[in-house]
């Protein structure tokens, strides 16, 4: 069955609404992009929607309950809410220095989880 | 403690113009003026004389004007005079053009109620009366021997004489002894609070003697720099005794009455809204001061709009009709008058500032940047008995400015945590179920939740 | 009681402040004090855990705190003085400013140069005016960002939010990844507030119900918020009857505008531009009162933080040559005005004797428009500009010397291309 997608690019300010074709997965028709960078992210979009996690990560150190973390690499949008669901069972030790690795290669997706912020704080 | 309908708004404390109809009103205002001064200067309660303008457009008005003029003079009332339009503009320059005279009363004065009930209570507290708070009365029995038996949510107390002061609900308790001749009718009033920034725009209390719209600063005491302006109307009578809620129509009535009178105001300086009650009794238009004759010992303590002004002189009136009902006074001879409030950090020279935190560094923390309201002051209210947002705010007035708690909330709810030692979740912002948040994240509540849904 | 004499003195540790400062000490100043009311340095990039940090100035995709990390480090690193909880109580026009925190109580310090670096506040309930009642759970976007990201609490189950700013529509997604239901976004405008970015990976993303041209009327609930009530609005924003919608929630998150804080910058006299609230400054980011600069979201909200970086190295630069004494004298002052479409444009004034970047935010959402500064001194083509996103255009020195002699005024309009075929 023939469907049609619209895809709104983020890459840049323009915003293209890419309309993309398929029939099942596979792809048939690209058309509204302005520039190649946008062909590629609505091939993405509709394959496999890529996203960066951002989110907080409790911690054992009473004054500074979390810190902020973010997956090192784009991680499929559909296991966001499971890799938060996960992460709310964990917790880390000072010391930790930003881009420090907290949990290796989260839910298999090959993107670990760093700190965006040191613990302690001021260091 | 002044939480219901005392807290909802600025209290003028009239001169008391005699109304018709309500002689009690007119005696009780008149005297309880002349005692407000005395009253918070022991009590440490800002208070000033800001005197009001009764302004008028029209020729034709002036005429209610000279009528009010003259019954003011024949019931004692101190300085009423009529301004004409070039004192006026004096008096207040960014008046609109448009006001021809005004009748000016001097001795109207502006305070805080919430501010006065904290220090009262205080103040009692001090001279040794005992408060039982968060109980609800249930009922009240009068066995034979005519000693009431009070019935609350938090124990029985017994007593020979009650003071029914209950105010908006004060219908609710007489019925309990079988007072029924009489309902509390709510009455809204909904105001407007301007940004410190327009300080000048107003000098007295301005008001309109046919609507009894206004405008109005809050504070202008010498030393202070800063004074919020409040505007404001009153309503008809409403149903329900527990709708404080605003309404769009009612922010359309304050703001073009503002406008009106003082052309340079504008909605964009609007920081806050609110509504509140004011109650009257459905039996007469006066306040209802008086041992019941029915149920001896009884006594209705009821007042109504200007009531704050008039409770220091029904404060009298009641002491005399206890005795008169048989409660042997004696003068109490440790008697304390004197209460001293939380120090204002602000307004504290610099000297004292530094002294102040030199005994308490808790002074130099502020946490409320708007009102620069310091941990120090904090800490003094939940010490003296605030609990909630709510009750801090009105202590210290931390939240109240134009960020209206956007900055310091967090920092006070964990103060708040802190001080009384329960977990950020239980602080609420006045009690009951009003929790400020719900849940801490990541914990293990949250955790179930998240696998559960 | 005396005063501690410092060459420069910042207030705002956020990315204005920082940029602010590093830039002064790199300049030559030596004695520089940078304070912050704040438990941490960075302002509010500390709370800002997601992405779009650093794409121009890093050409990097960076969170907040990374992005605010970078500076943190070179501040150390440069060995520049700050405070931390410290609070400015009052400042003058002869820069005597006078701070307070724990640790050295009231302090006074006198600086030959200031630096505002403020920042802003978010717009209240309170100052828009939404009826209704005043529970507990209505809190500004900003605040529950704060509580969510660093203290760790949720502020409710069931959430609306109005105002589809980018605040509003990061913290829509962020509740929602956190378990809580973000049962609407209502927007006043027919579009929405922030970047398509953030409405793609926020709203859409997600499946939040958008409600484009609604406000929200009432708010309902004693103690709690129990419900709000949303109505369509016309097009001069007046709720249309009949078209009230209840909404079951228990927390109202505020998106609603932000509001320069120049509370502080009133006190030293710096007079300020009625429509961004924020100071009057000149090219160099110098204010009305000599020796006084101001740099950031304390002189117009930005968007991009990598801009606040920029404006505010500018401004470190000019307080540097401004205490080091190679201040070049001023030969003209032209005031820059905003024309046809444009709501504002800040430098508001400039000298026209070096190269200079405008910033301005057009009224209105348009396609293929023409920016023209002056009457035929400079123009520029747009194919999309939105109230939501700053434009900003370089006057270079080469055409302001192409102005006539005496010139005082420059107007900036907004305009149809003069090739266009529009109807």
């Amino acid at each position: 069955m023939i469907q049609e997608h619209e895809v709104i690019c983020t890459i840049c300010p323009l915003a293209c609404r890419i309309k993309l074709t398929a029939e099942g997965e596979k792809i048939i028709n690209i058309t509204g992009h302005g520039c190649p960078r946008g062909e590629d992210y609505a091939i993405q979009e509709f394959k496999c929607p890529m996203r960066v996690l951002t989110t907080t990560i409790r911690t054992t150190d009473g004054n500074q309950p979390l810190i902020s973390v973010r997956s090192s690499k784009l991680i499929p949008k559909k296991l966001l809410r499971e890799c938060v669901s996960f992460l709310a069972g964990e917790k880390v030790n000072p010391p930790i220095k930003v881009n420090d690795v907290v949990i290796k290669n989260i839910l298999n997706t090959e993107a670990d989880i760093i700190a965006t912020q040191n613990l302690p704080y001021d260091q | 403690m002044g939480f219901g309908v005392t807290k909802s708004t600025h209290s003028f404390i009239h001169a008391g113009l005699p109304e018709p109809g309500a002689p009690l009103i007119n005696k009780l205002v008149l005297e309880g003026n002349a005692m407000f001064g005395q009253l918070t200067s022991e009590l440490d309660v800002p208070f000033t004389r800001i005197g009001k303008l009764f302004v008028v457009k029209k020729k034709n008005e002036v005429e209610i004007l000279k009528k009010k003029k003259e019954d003011a003079e024949a019931a004692g009332v101190p300085g009423v005079r009529i301004v004409n339009s070039k004192e006026l503009r004096a008096m207040e320059p960014n008046l609109t053009k448009e006001a021809v005279a005004a009748l000016f009363t001097p001795t109207t004065g502006l305070v805080s109620p919430w501010e006065l009930v904290i220090a009262l209570s205080e103040n009692a507290i001090e001279n040794k009366v005992e408060f039982m708070l968060n109980a609800k009365v249930t009922g009240i029995s009068v066995p034979r021997d005519h000693t009431f038996v009070i019935n609350t949510t938090r124990g029985s107390v017994t007593s020979k004489f009650l003071i029914n002061a209950a105010g908006l609900f004060a219908d609710d308790i007489a019925k309990m002894v079988g007072e029924d001749d009489f309902s509390m009718v709510p009455v809204k009033q909904e105001r407007s609070i301007l940004d410190e920034r327009v300080t000048d725009l107003v000098n007295h209390l301005v008001r309109s003697p046919i609507t009894g719209d206004f405008v109005s600063p809050t504070k202008k005491e010498l030393k202070a720099k800063k004074s919020n302006v409040i505007i404001g109307y009153t309503s008809e009578k409403i149903e329900d005794k527990n709708d404080v809620s605003t309404s769009r129509e009612g922010f359309q009535r304050v703001f073009n009455f503002a406008k009106r009178m003082f052309p340079a105001f504008s909605t964009k300086d609007v920081i806050t809204s609110f509504a509140g009650l004011v109650p009257l009794n459905t039996r007469t238009n006066d306040y209802i001061i008086e041992a019941s004759k029915k149920v001896p010992g009884f006594i209705n303590a009821i007042l109504g709009g200007s009531g704050v002004g008039a409770s220091p002189a029904m404060a009298k009136l009641i002491a005399e009709i206890l005795a008169d009902c048989g409660l042997k006074l004696v003068p109490k001879q440790d008697f304390n008058p004197y209460r001293k409030g939380i120090p204002d950090f602000r307004e504290l020279p610099d000297d004292q500032k530094e002294a102040l935190i030199t005994e308490n560094p808790q002074y130099a923390h502020v946490v409320c940047r708007c009102e620069t309201v310091t941990e120090g002051e904090i800490v003094e209210a939940i010490r003296r008995g605030a609990r909630t947002l709510d009750g801090i705010k009105f202590r210290t007035k931390a939240g109240m400015g134009r960020c209206q708690g956007g900055f310091c909330t967090p920092r006070v709810v964990q103060i708040l945590a802190r001080e009384l030692g329960v977990p950020v979740t239980k602080i609420t912002k006045r009690e009951d179920n009003s929790q400020l948040l719900l849940f801490k994240n990541k914990g293990g509540e949250r955790q179930n939740e998240i696998a559960r849904s | 009681m005396k005063s501690q004499e410092v060459d420069l003195v910042v207030i705002g540790a956020g990315p204005a402040g920082l940029a602010a400062a590093i830039k002064a000490k790199e300049r030559g100043v030596e004695d520089i004090i940078v304070i912050e009311r704040a438990e941490q340095l960075g302002g509010l990039l500390h709370q800002c855990i997601h992405t779009g940090f650093g794409l121009q100035y890093y050409k990097e995709d960076l969170t907040g705190p990374e992005y605010g990390h970078r500076f943190i480090k070179k501040l150390k690193n440069l060995k520049i003085k700050y405070l931390l909880k410290t609070m400015v109580i009052d400042i003058s026009s002869d820069k005597k400013i006078i701070a307070i925190n724990p640790e050295e109580g009231l302090l006074r310090l006198h600086s030959k140069a200031l630096i505002l670096a403020m920042g802003c506040r978010e717009r209240s309930r309170g100052s828009i005016a939404i009826p209704g009642t005043r529970p507990a759970g209505i809190f500004t976007a900003g605040t529950a960002q704060r509580f969510i990201n660093v203290e760790g609490f949720i502020p409710g189950k069931e959430i609306v939010i109005l105002g589809s700013g980018d605040i509003g529509m990061i913290m829509a997604r962020r509740l929602t990844l956190e378990g809580a239901t973000v049962k609407a976004i209502v927007e006043i405008l027919p579009y929405v507030g922030g970047l398509i970015r953030n409405e793609v990976q926020c709203v859409h993303d997600f499946n939040i119900p958008l409600f484009l041209e609604h406000t929200v009327t009432e708010i309902h609930g004693l103690d709690r918020v129990e419900a709000v009530t949303i109505a369509k609005v016309d097009k001069d924003r007046n709720p249309t009857p009949k078209t009230e919608k209840k909404i079951k929630c228990d927390t109202l998150l505020l998106s609603v505008g932000l509001i320069p804080e120049n509370e502080l910058s009133l006190k030293a006299g710096v007079e300020l531009d009625s429509v961004t609230n924020g100071p009057i400054v000149h090219e160099t980011m110098e204010t009305s009162v000599p020796g006084i600069f101001a740099c950031g979201n304390v002189v117009q909200v930005h968007d991009l933080v990598d801009d606040v970086t920029i404006e505010g190295e500018l401004a470190g630069a000019s307080a540097a040559d401004y205490i080091l004494g190679k201040v070049t004298p001023l030969e003209k002052k032209i005031h820059i005005k905003a024309g046809e479409c444009i709501r504002y444009v800040v430098p508001q004034i400039i000298s026209a004797q070096r190269d200079v970047n405008l910033h301005m935010r057009v009224l209105n959402p348009d396609r293929n428009v023409t920016v023209r500064v002056g009457k035929d001194l400079l123009e520029r083509r747009f194919p999309i500009v939105k109230p939501s996103e700053m434009v900003k255009i370089t006057l270079p020195l080469a055409r302001l010397r192409m102005l006539k002699e005496g010139k005082k005024e420059l107007t900036v309009t907004c305009g149809g291309n003069e090739d266009d075929t529009r109807t």
